[in-house]
This record gives C-alpha cells, sequence and structure tokens, in this order.
C-alpha cells in the first residue's frame, strides 16, 4: 500500500475511533473530526511539496483488482498529476474547514462526523483515482453520503432537497455508469490513460459520441450547467452550511474536474466540436447566474446564484482550451472552493446568531460585529474578483484565454464580471451596513470560528497575490492537454 | 445402479430428509415441539449442499438423456440449497400450526427447483415444475389464521394452475412437432418442422410456453400475482419464493427456451421472435416494477414489485446469454444470483423480525437507528445492495451484467436498466429514510433469535464481501464453468 492509500485509510480510523465513542460525547466526536481532518491535510501538504513539476502520473500504485469477460482486467489504480493535485489539496483544506465549522450541528453528532469522514474519503477518492471504474465506486460515495447529510441536518425543507439531490445526481451517476461501461466494453480498459490513447486512435463514431455525451451530461449536472441546476439550488439553500462549505467548495468542482479529465483530456477531438456550444453554455451560466442573483432576497440564494455565475466561467475557460483558459478553468475551481468555503461559514455563524438570512430582517451587522463584517467584506470582494484576491486571477485568465479564440464571446463574458460586483455589493450593504430591522443579541465571531476564517482568507489572499503557488504544479499536464486537444 | 446413486445424491438426500419429516410429524404428540423436524430438515440441506460439492466438476447424464448435471447447474444449485438454508433458519421462530408439514413441503420444493434446473425432458421438466409449485401453494396458505395468506394462496393456485396449463399447451406442441419429449434431441427435429413448413406452429408454442416462464418469473404482464401473494404469505415463504423459486424459474426458462432453439435452422426464430419477446418482457418489468414500487406502503408489498423489476435485470442477463453464449454472461447472471440472493434474504429477515406479528408497513421502522443500530445498519446495507451502490454486491451485479448487453449492442435495454435503477432509488432511500430520518412512535424493543441473526449477519458479510473482492466469485466462476 502507498501514501495515497493510507490518505483514504485515514478517515476510517477516525469513523472507527467515533464508533468507539459514547453518544454523547459531542466534544470528542468533533475533535476527532477536526484532528483526522487536519492529519490529512497534512499529508496533502507534504504531497503537493514533495511533488516534482512534470507532467507525468505520480505516487502512482497499481494492484489487479478483478477481471471480467474478454475485455481486460479493472484494476486498483490512484496516482497524482498536475491537475488533480490542487483539487486533492483544495479537497483536504475545504474538508478541515468544514470540519471546523461544524461546531453549528448539535444533533447525531455522532452519525454526522461519520458520514462527513466517509464523505471526504469519497471526494479524495474521486481526485484520486486513476480510472474511471474507480472514480465512479468514490463519486457514489459522495452521493450516498451527501443524501444523509442534507436530509438529515438540513432546514426546513431537507427532504425535498435530499430528493432533488437523489434524482439529479441519481440521473447523472446512471449516464456516467452507461458511460464507463461502453468505454469498458469499447476500449477492454477503464485506465485514464489507456482510453485516451485509444480514443486518439478512433475517428469518432455514433457510439464514441453517445459515450461522450453521456460523460458530459453527468458532469453538466454536476457543475451544474444551466438547465440542471434546480437540485444545487436546493441544496445551497435547505442543507447546513458546513454541508453547503463540502457542497459549494468540492462537490460543484467534481463537475469541472469531471469535464476537464474526460471532456478535454481523454476526448479531446470530439470536445473540439462543441468547443463553440461550451461556450454559449457558459455565457449562458455566467449571465443567468449573476441576474437571478441581483434579484434574490435571500443571502444563501444569492450565494447559490452566484455559484452557478461562477461555474460559467469555469466553462469558458475549459471552451478556450488554450493553458491560459485551462489554468483560469483550475484556478477558478480552486479560487470559488474557497471563497464559497469562507461564505458558507459566514453564513453558518450569522445564522447561529440572528435564526435569519433572509436580506430584510439583516442589516447594521456592522456595528454589533465588526470583525464579522470585515471578513464577510473580503469574502464579498473575493467574490467579485478584486485584483489582489484569488477570484481576480482565475477570473481573468479564463477571460484572456477565451479572448484569444472567442474575441468576442469574451467581451460579453466580462459582463459577468461587472454584474457580479453589483450583486456582491447589494448584498453586502444590505447585511452590515443597511438599516438594522430586528434586535439580535449578537456576539461577535470568537477565535473558534475567526482563526479557520482567517486561514482561509490567508490562503485567498496568497493566491491572489502569487498564483504560480497552485499554478506551478498544474503548468506541465495542462500544457500536454492543450497541445493535444488544438495541436 | 450404484452410478445412478451417485450422481443423484444431492436429490436422494433430501427425498431421506422428506420422509424423516414424515415419519417423525407422524411419531410426534399433537402438542409437542416441532424443532427436532426443523433440524432434521436444516441438516438434510446442509448434507445435499455437501453433496454437491463433492460431485466436482464431472458432466452427469442419466435416464437416456432426460437429466442433466454440469458444474454450472450444480453451482445453481448451490444457490438454490444456500436459499432454502436461510429460509430454514429464518422459519425457526415462524408462527405456523402444522410446523412439520411445513419442514416437510420446504424440502419438497427444494427437490423440485433442484430437478427442475436438471431436467432436459419435457415431461421430467413438467413434473419437477409441479412438485415445486405444488408445494409454494400450501406453503403460500400456511398460516391459516391470517385471513390474507389463504387468499393469497388461492390466487397462487388460480393463477399457477392456469399458467401450468399453458405451459402444457405449449410443449404439446413441440412435443408435436418434433416427436421427441427430449430436449438434448428436440431441437434438430424441430429445425426440420420449421423447414417443412410448421412455422406458424412453432411460435404459437413459443407464445403459450412464455406465459407459463413469465409467470414462474413474475414478469411484466404475468406478475399480477406477486404482489398478493408475496404480501399475504408468511415472511419466510415469501423469502422462499423471492429466492429459490425464482433463481429456480429462470434457469429453468433459459435451460428451456436455449434447448429448444439451440439447432442452427431456428436461429432465425431466435432472433426474430425469442429474443424480442423476452425483451418486451424484460423492460415492461423493469419500468412497471420499479414505477409500482414507488407508491407502496406496505414494505413485502414494495419488496414484490421491486423483485419484478430484479427479475426485469436478469432477463437482461438472460438475453445476453442466448445471444452471444458466452461464459461471461453466465457468470454475471450468477453474480447477480448471488447478489441478489444475500439482499433478499438480508431485507426479508430484518423486516421479519422488526415486524413481528405486525403488518409491515414502512412506520414500524421509524426510528430503528435508535432502537437497534446493527439492524438499521444492516437493512440499510441490504437494500443499498438492491438498489446497486458501489461497495455492495448488487453493484457489481449490476455492472457486469450492463457489460455483457452493452457488449450486445443491447443499448436500449441499458439506457432502460440504469434509468430504473435510478428510480428504485427513491423507494429504496425511502425506506432507510424512515430508519434514520423519522423519530419513533413506537419504542418497542427489537429483539432476534439466534437463527435469524446468523442469516442477517451472512448476507451481511457476504454483501460486503462480494462487493468489495468480485475476483474471488468471478475467477472461481470461470474456472468451473469454463
Amino acid at each position: 500500500m502507498g501514501i495515497l492509500s493510507y490518505l483514504l485509510v485515514i478517515p476510517f480510523i477516525g469513523i472507527l475511533l467515533l464508533l468507539c465513542l459514547p453518544n454523547k460525547a459531542v466534544f470528542y466526536h468533533r475533535m476527532v473530526s477536526n484532528l483526522i481532518t487536519f492529519v490529512v491535510f497534512c499529508v496533502s501538504i507534504y504531497l503537493f511539496s514533495s511533488f516534482s513539476i512534470d507532467p507525468s502520473l505520480q505516487f502512482v500504485e497499481h494492484t489487479n483488482w478483478f477481471s471480467f469477460g474478454s475485455s481486460g482486467g479493472i484494476d486498483y489504480s490512484l496516482g497524482l498529476d498536475g491537475l488533480s493535485l490542487p483539487m486533492l489539496v483544495l479537497t483536504t483544506f475545504v474538508s478541515f474547514i468544514a470540519s471546523v465549522a461544524s461546531i453549528y450541528i448539535k444533533k447525531r453528532t455522532k452519525t454526522y462526523f461519520s458520514l462527513f469522514l466517509l464523505l471526504e474519503v469519497g471526494m479524495m477518492g474521486v481526485f484520486l483515482a486513476t480510472n474511471l471504474f474507480l472514480f465512479f465506486l468514490f463519486f457514489e460515495i459522495t452521493f450516498v453520503t451527501m443524501f444523509f447529510l442534507i436530509g438529515i441536518w438540513g432546514y426546513n425543507k431537507k427532504e425535498r432537497a435530499a430528493y432533488h439531490f437523489l434524482i439529479y445526481n441519481g440521473l447523472g451517476s446512471a449516464f456516467l455508469l452507461i458511460a464507463i461501461v461502453g468505454i469498458y466494453v469499447v476500449f477492454g480498459s477503464v485506465e485514464y490513460e489507456t482510453v485516451r490513447k485509444l480514443v486518439a486512435l478512433d475517428i469518432p463514431s455514433p457510439l464514441s459520441w453517445t459515450l461522450f455525451v453521456c460523460l458530459l451530461l453527468a458532469f453538466a449536472i454536476k457543475l451544474p450547467i444551466f438547465p440542471f441546476h434546480r437540485w444545487m439550488l436546493l441544496v445551497h439553500v435547505e442543507a447546513p452550511p458546513s454541508v453547503v462549505i463540502i457542497h459549494a467548495g468540492i462537490l460543484l468542482k467534481i463537475g469541472a474536474y469531471g469535464i476537464l479529465r474526460f471532456g478535454v483530456s481523454m476526448f479531446s477531438s470530439h470536445m473540439n466540436y462543441i468547443a463553440t456550444i461550451l461556450v454559449v453554455l457558459g455565457l449562458i451560466n455566467l449571465l443567468y447566474g449573476a441576474i437571478l442573483a441581483f434579484a434574490q432576497t435571500e443571502l444563501k440564494r444569492v450565494l447559490a446564484y452566484s455559484s452557478i455565475s461562477h461555474m460559467g466561467i469555469i466553462l469558458l475557460g475549459v471552451a478556450a482550451g488554450n493553458v491560459i483558459g485551462l489554468q483560469g478553468a483550475v484556478l477558478q475551481s480552486v479560487s470559488h472552493g474557497l471563497i464559497s468555503a469562507l461564505f458558507f461559514f459566514l453564513v453558518g455563524a450569522l445564522y447561529e446568531r440572528t435564526k435569519s438570512t433572509q436580506l430584510e430582517d439583516l442589516g447594521g451587522i456592522a456595528k454589533s460585529m465588526p470583525v464579522y463584517s470585515g471578513i464577510l467584506m473580503i469574502a464579498s470582494l473575493g467574490l467579485l474578483g478584486l485584483p489582489g484576491l484569488s477570484g481576480f486571477v482565475s477570473e481573468f485568465f479564463s477571460l484572456l484565454g477565451l479572448f484569444e479564440k472567442y474575441p468576442i464571446y469574451a467581451a460579453v463574458g466580462t459582463l459577468g464580471l461587472i454584474l457580479a460586483a453589483v450583486y456582491t455589493l447589494r448584498a453586502l450593504m444590505e447585511v452590515s451596513f443597511g438599516k438594522q430591522q430586528k434586535i439580535f443579541t449578537t456576539t461577535d465571531i470568537g477565535w473558534k470560528e475567526g482563526l479557520p476564517m482567517f486561514a482561509l482568507v490567508l490562503i485567498i489572499l496568497s493566491i491572489g497575490i502569487y498564483p504560480d503557488l497552485i499554478s506551478h504544479t498544474l503548468n506541465g499536464t495542462l500544457e500536454t492537454i492543450a497541445s493535444e486537444w488544438r495541436g | 445402479m450404484r452410478e445412478m446413486v451417485m450422481h443423484l445424491s444431492p436429490e436422494w438426500i433430501l427425498l431421506v430428509g422428506i420422509a424423516l419429516v414424515l415419519i417423525g410429524e407422524i411419531l410426534l404428540h399433537k402438542d409437542s415441539s416441532r424443532s427436532m423436524l426443523g433440524i432434521i430438515a436444516i441438516l438434510t440441506v446442509l448434507g445435499s449442499g455437501t453433496l454437491l460439492i463433492l460431485q466436482g466438476k464431472e458432466v452427469i447424464t442419466l435416464f437416456d438423456g432426460s437429466y442433466t448435471s454440469d458444474p454450472f447447474i450444480r453451482s445453481i444449485k448451490g444457490l438454490l440449497v444456500a436459499g432454502t438454508l436461510f429460509v430454514l433458519l429464518l422459519s425457526w421462530t415462524e408462527k405456523i400450526v402444522a410446523k412439520g408439514e411445513y419442514y416437510l413441503l420446504v424440502l419438497a420444493a427444494l427437490l423440485g427447483a433442484m430437478s427442475l434446473i436438471s431436467s432436459s425432458d419435457l415431461i421430467f421438466l413438467f413434473v419437477s415444475l409441479e412438485l415445486l409449485s405444488l408445494s409454494a401453494y400450501v406453503l403460500v396458505g400456511m398460516q391459516q389464521d391470517r385471513l390474507v395468506s389463504s387468499e393469497a394462496a388461492w390466487k397462487y393456485v388460480i393463477y399457477g394452475g392456469a399458467s401450468s396449463a399453458f405451459l402444457l399447451y405449449g410443449m404439446s406442441f413441440f412435443y408435436g412437432l418434433s416427436g421427441t419429449t427430449n430436449l438434448t434431441k428436440i431441437s434438430g427435429n424441430l429445425a426440420v418442422a420449421y423447414v417443412n413448413g410448421y412455422e406458424l406452429f412453432l411460435y404459437l408454442g413459443f407464445v403459450l410456453l412464455l406465459v407459463g416462464i413469465g409467470f414462474k418469473l413474475a414478469a411484466v404482464p404475468f406478475h399480477m400475482w406477486a404482489p398478493d401473494v408475496y404480501q399475504g404469505a408468511p415472511t419466510t415463504v415469501t423469502t422462499f419464493l423471492a429466492i429459490v423459486s425464482k433463481i429456480a424459474g429462470f434457469i429453468f426458462a433459459l435451460r428451456l427456451i436455449s434447448m429448444l432453439f439451440a439447432s442452427g435452422g431456428l436461429q432465425s426464430i431466435l432472433h426474430s421472435m425469442v429474443v424480442p419477446s423476452l425483451l418486451i418482457l424484460s423492460m415492461l418489468s423493469m419500468i412497471f416494477g420499479n414505477v409500482t414500487a414507488l407508491k407502496q406502503h406496505h414494505l413485502k408489498r414494495m419488496l414484490a414489485y421491486s423483485s419484478i423489476g430484479h427479475a426485469g435485470y436478469m432477463l437482461v442477463a438472460v438475453i445476453s446469454i442466448l445471444l452471444d453464449k458466452q461464459e461471461s454472461s453466465l457468470s454475471s447472471l450468477y453474480y447477480y444470483f448471488v447478489a441478489y440472493l444475500l439482499a433478499s434474504a438480508g431485507t426479508f429477515a430484518t423486516i421479519h423480525v422488526i415486524a413481528k406479528d405486525r403488518s409491515p408497513d414502512r412506520k414500524v421502522l421509524s426510528g430503528l437507528y435508535k432502537r437497534s443500530p446493527g439492524l438499521a445498519f444492516s437493512l440499510s446495507v441490504f437494500l443499498l445492495s438492491l438498489a446497486g451502490i458501489p461497495f455492495t454486491a448488487g453493484f457489481i451485479g449490476k455492472f457486469t451484467i450492463l457489460v455483457s448487453a452493452f457488449g450486445n449492442s443491447m443499448y436500449w435495454l441499458t439506457g432502460t436498466m440504469l434509468l430504473t435503477t435510478v428510480i428504485s432509488y427513491f423507494y429504496y432511500f425511502r425506506v432507510i429514510r424512515q430508519m434514520y430520518w423519522q423519530e419513533d412512535e413506537d419504542v418497542s424493543q427489537v429483539t432476534m433469535h439466534w437463527s435469524i441473526g446468523i442469516v442477517i449477519t451472512f448476507s451481511l458479510i457476504g454483501t460486503f464481501f462480494f462487493g468489495i473482492m468480485p475476483n474471488v466469485l468471478l475467477q472461481n466462476l470461470s474456472n468451473w464453468i469454463g
């Protein structure tokens, strides 16, 4: 067993520890979860620092698992490359933050943290897997655990949200499974590298187009791309904040990762044909999300629509297809992951104190909670893409990449950035400075909440100032991908 | 003679067991416990299983070719034995008036199922089928004090009787066309009849057969009996029907169809008539079973509809086998059987424990996670396996079937299978939701007899084991069958 397998096993140790603890020991449940997610984070940092900058797959693990039929076997194979490494670190970091942010969870903590750690295994596995079958297995872990996390610990309409999640993502998994079965039958393998080479040799046929479209649909639902976004709104609004941190911070990015990994990298010749469609879809997401975000009267809904809008930018970066655009897409995944984690941490803290996230109920928080509103300000500025924060870099790269190929579309895309400033500042003004509508007994955030928030702010700031921190690992892999696509 | 005894030993020992139970029932006092007979039944079934293993990879043909047993059939018999063993263990605490007769009938039904899948002669086939069916009719109605049980038995008898008639009529066509009842010879003769212009009768015969087969498999549109019978029968008998009777039915259908249309001259019928009609049955079963299950509150009824859906999935595997005759397709069907057996046995066992004497509405599960975390977890795993979620045996089973179906270019069937799987998430997850989200309305303690504990533990371990280490079974299967 290599280090990546150990990484996947660590959370299970935490689950075992949790099972040994009594139901009432809430404090210890939290400590176990925080400790385990922190250890996992440290391991991933170690991986990050010992990753050598070249496009090859590293820390590879490969064992035969089982074989079926005339096709080759299905293996247990893990590895990291420039694309998956940043996502892995994002996952472990956001998981740690979400675990800390779970102080707002008060009932059935033992079950909650067990599921939470299982979810982390699933998310890490998704990025570590180097074959489709394994990817799918881990993907399904996140699917099942999220259903429970939303359904048991959510707000009023949690059941509706959970079932929407179930049906949309169930459909997504079904499409994904069709594609995987098809790829396995047609190409005789599910390993990323093998399949990629075989697809490149093939002339696009109706069958391979079907497989490609199935893959794309699966991740279009996950990302989500415009008509498939309903479930994601409900989850944003109804799930507990710590779960939304995971959901907005990481799970949506699985969609982006999937499109990059399976669309751009694996089916590059097919992707070429639909790049323009992707640009249009991206613009729809960007503008639709931004405009609707402006019309919302509830903070969580504003953020949900802004997530849709930001996912549009990822699509634009992907569709650009050059190194800069792809870099922008990955950076946007990471940056939006961090910023939305920070935002939903803040939302959780706010709801804990005010029991409301309606914009009309809030207002004048800046007076009673200066530290809180300071962090809220930074988060908002990050969201609207202020230079110096991570959001700017990623959006800039995506649009710059797009400009090379589709200057007109890119010009339309910049509109989205202006709209982002409009809806974010509007929400910020109402929450922080607006007229106080209700009298809340509010205390400012203490170190328990403040410390992880500061950590997030620090990272958002450092990526904004020095984007190479992340993008240096990316370049090699992305160059290979881009050269094959447009080569 | 000696050879005959040796080769039929798994069946003989059942016959001996039946005789012992019968004698015991006569000798025992009316009011005394029947657990002795239960032990005899369990030992008999265990013995039969051991003898099956001892037979090894030999291919056996007896009685002028009307009885065959090869490694694949023997491995299926192993499943039947395992399923019956589970049923017998569950029966230990089942409240049934005539317990002695109950054990006797279970053994008789197993004997019928085992000879059914071994028989290569139409008459032998029909006799075995009737042995299985008649025992099952009585078993369903064994709880005379419950009105639904008797009602279910009546429905089962009437539907079953009618479908047997169809089956027999269909067989008579094939006999008339070929002049033989021996399935190994029948196909060649049928091909001659086909060439000579008796095509219409072949089609007619097949349609009649299909009714009988469809009934046995509970495939839509011949499924009407299943929900009522599953609901009305004692839970142990439902388990028997869902597992043993169903698996035997599938192998019976597979063997009958593949042997009838084996000859090269009949390939056009196979492709123009047999496969498309099975395809329709399969699609209808998947869609109708899963959609109707959405509306059910009664757990056993819901499982009945879900098992109709599963029959659809298994039919997909059967069609793959008929088309490609690959060993991998056979093992995909077998894998699905194993997964389905474990998950169903576990599910029924858990429901049996929790519901006790009450009618198992979904509500009895409320707040189970508090009352009995172990049972709640086990039932969740079984349901996830039925739903085909990864890391359970059900997923690997479904995956292998999908691969076979896709390999035979049955894209629509693959798509339907996956979409109906998504539908099935709804009702499986709803049951899990009931256990974990709803607070309990009743706080009665759940007590469990050790015999049921064994079944649940075995099923749980098996479901995980075959979900995580599929190679153990797949590899052995391909060595064994191939």
